[in-house]
């Protein structure tokens, strides 16, 4: 019994480590913040701490989690809970970068973006991150986000095409990105 | 991202916009910084979540009377498990996901009126694209003899499956056999990996026999009532409720010997289910009022 708990954490811990990285990377494109994305990812996992035995004999345990946390994410939203999505003076979201010209403009390009993901409705800067982040497709990020696979076109094109609209970023949108 | 992922955009302008969208992404998710990942803290923090829901856990048990048809319940409660480590990297075959063959797990068993009665809960994994769904409808109607009964009690025109409906889900039929006669008494389809199962417990009551007997005639039961739940896998016993007031409970056996009378009603995991199951006969007259988690 005890050896059978102890090799169900060793998976839980393997498994919880290896999405760690990928995780709050998504979660900081969600969140738009350091310190919110990692209490997602770390709300996220203890969810699936409590379910493990099932999460680990799912077909496949990543889609439990992305579901799991997109929950997470919305519940927040439907809580008020505080974001942190949006560049603030006290709150500061890009990184010092060494100077440099390609430097100095990718972090225009991360400000820029999360600031105008922060202005998206959480829907749709759910099916922008899944769809364009995560690459998942329609289906996939529908069965995450617990919608249709036609409410997740309709909101990751609303999404995008409220992206191009914002002055600065639309160039780098259109045009696949700046050169790195 | 492949070709075909590219054309599902269903975008109203050119590729280049989510191409440029992934990069700019990529690179702003570059920005938060990797620590340590905080295993003892999500474990703290999972097992009072684990008490937590222990002691609070309540039920809203939703019941069907009387169904003379196959309860279909559009799920998301179920996980799909077939695999037995995360760790695993090679595909698995369709063989392996249980896509033609249902595992199968029998959560009640009893005998009445001199016909011995089993209920199982199989689970059919996730076809994962045409071919996997043709054959697993075929495979289905041969396990199953007939095809009306599975797919749609009652109608006497089978369901063709649905290729979007069909593929990427699961299915789960609560099988019923009396004597020879078998017949589906619940069919759920869930999405493939299912999702957090988490307290969306339901109850099923069927008649044992005869399905119209209990919905007809003067009100007196002329029938055993069947009740079939599925409940929390954290659920830990449960209380059912019989129309005079009268109970009976149903506990987990945690440490089954195999020993106990299998007629005995306890909870029970069903390979490829994210719920618990049980199954208890009503008594002689009674009928199913309510179900409730008790720990």
């Amino acid at each position: 019994m005890g050896g059978r708990k102890q090799a169900r954490d060793a998976q839980f811990q393997s498994f919880f480590i290896g999405r760690w990285p990928r995780l709050l990377r998504t979660a900081f494109l969600l969140t738009g913040e350091q310190h919110a994305a990692e209490d997602l990812v770390q709300t996220t996992f203890e969810q699936v701490y409590v379910a493990w035995s099932r999460v680990a004999s799912a077909d496949d345990p990543d889609t439990y989690v992305r579901r799991v946390m997109i929950n997470a994410h919305a519940r927040r939203h439907r809580r008020r809970l505080k974001e942190f999505l949006a560049p603030r003076s006290d709150s500061p979201l890009v990184p010092e970068l060494p100077d440099g010209g390609d430097r100095i403009a990718q972090a225009d390009d991360r400000g820029a973006l999360l600031k105008a993901l922060s202005q998206l409705p959480p829907r749709q800067r759910e099916a922008v991150v899944l769809r364009y982040w995560e690459d998942l497709s329609e289906g996939q990020a529908a069965e995450a986000m617990g919608c249709s696979v036609g409410a997740v076109k309709s909101n990751a094109a609303k999404g995008i095409a409220k992206l191009r609209a914002l002055p600065g970023l639309a160039e780098t949108v259109t045009q696949g990105g700046r050169t790195r | 991202m492949s070709p075909e992922r590219e054309t599902d955009h269903g975008m109203a302008h050119d590729d280049a916009v989510p191409q440029g969208i992934a990069l700019l992404l990529a690179d702003a998710a570059d920005a938060v910084e990797i620590g340590t990942a905080p295993y003892q803290a999500v474990v703290r923090g999972g097992r009072r979540r684990k008490t937590r829901r222990w002691a609070v856990t309540a039920v809203a048990a939703v019941v069907i009377a009387g169904s003379t048809g196959t309860l279909a319940l559009s799920g998301v409660m179920d996980g799909d498990g077939d695999r037995g480590s995360s760790a695993a990297t090679r595909p698995y075959t369709a063989e392996e996901r249980h896509v033609y063959k249902p595992r199968k797990t029998t959560v009640g068993t009893g005998r009445e009126q001199g016909k011995d009665w089993k209920v199982t809960v199989d689970v059919w994994g996730a076809p994962r694209n045409e071919a996997e769904a043709d054959r697993q409808y075929a495979a289905m109607k041969r396990t199953y003899k007939v095809a009306e009964v599975v797919l749609n009690r009652g109608s006497t025109v089978p369901a063709a499956p649905d290729q979007s409906d069909w593929i990427g889900k699961s299915r789960l039929y609560v099988r019923l056999t009396v004597g020879d006669q078998a017949s589906s008494v619940v069919e759920e389809a869930f999405a493939e990996g299912g999702v957090p199962s988490g307290g969306d417990p339901k109850t099923y009551t069927t008649p044992l026999f005869d399905p119209i007997a209990l919905t007809t005639g003067s009100g007196k039961l002329s029938d055993r009532q069947l009740v079939v739940g599925k409940v929390d896998p954290t659920a830990q016993q449960v209380r059912v409720t019989w129309s005079d007031g009268t109970t009976t409970e149903i506990n987990r056996d945690e440490h089954d010997t195999g020993d106990q009378d299998p007629r005995t009603p306890r909870l029970l995991d069903a390979e490829g289910s994210s719920m618990s199951w049980f199954v208890v006969l009503a008594p002689k007259g009674l009928s199913h009022d309510s179900t409730k988690v008790m720990k």
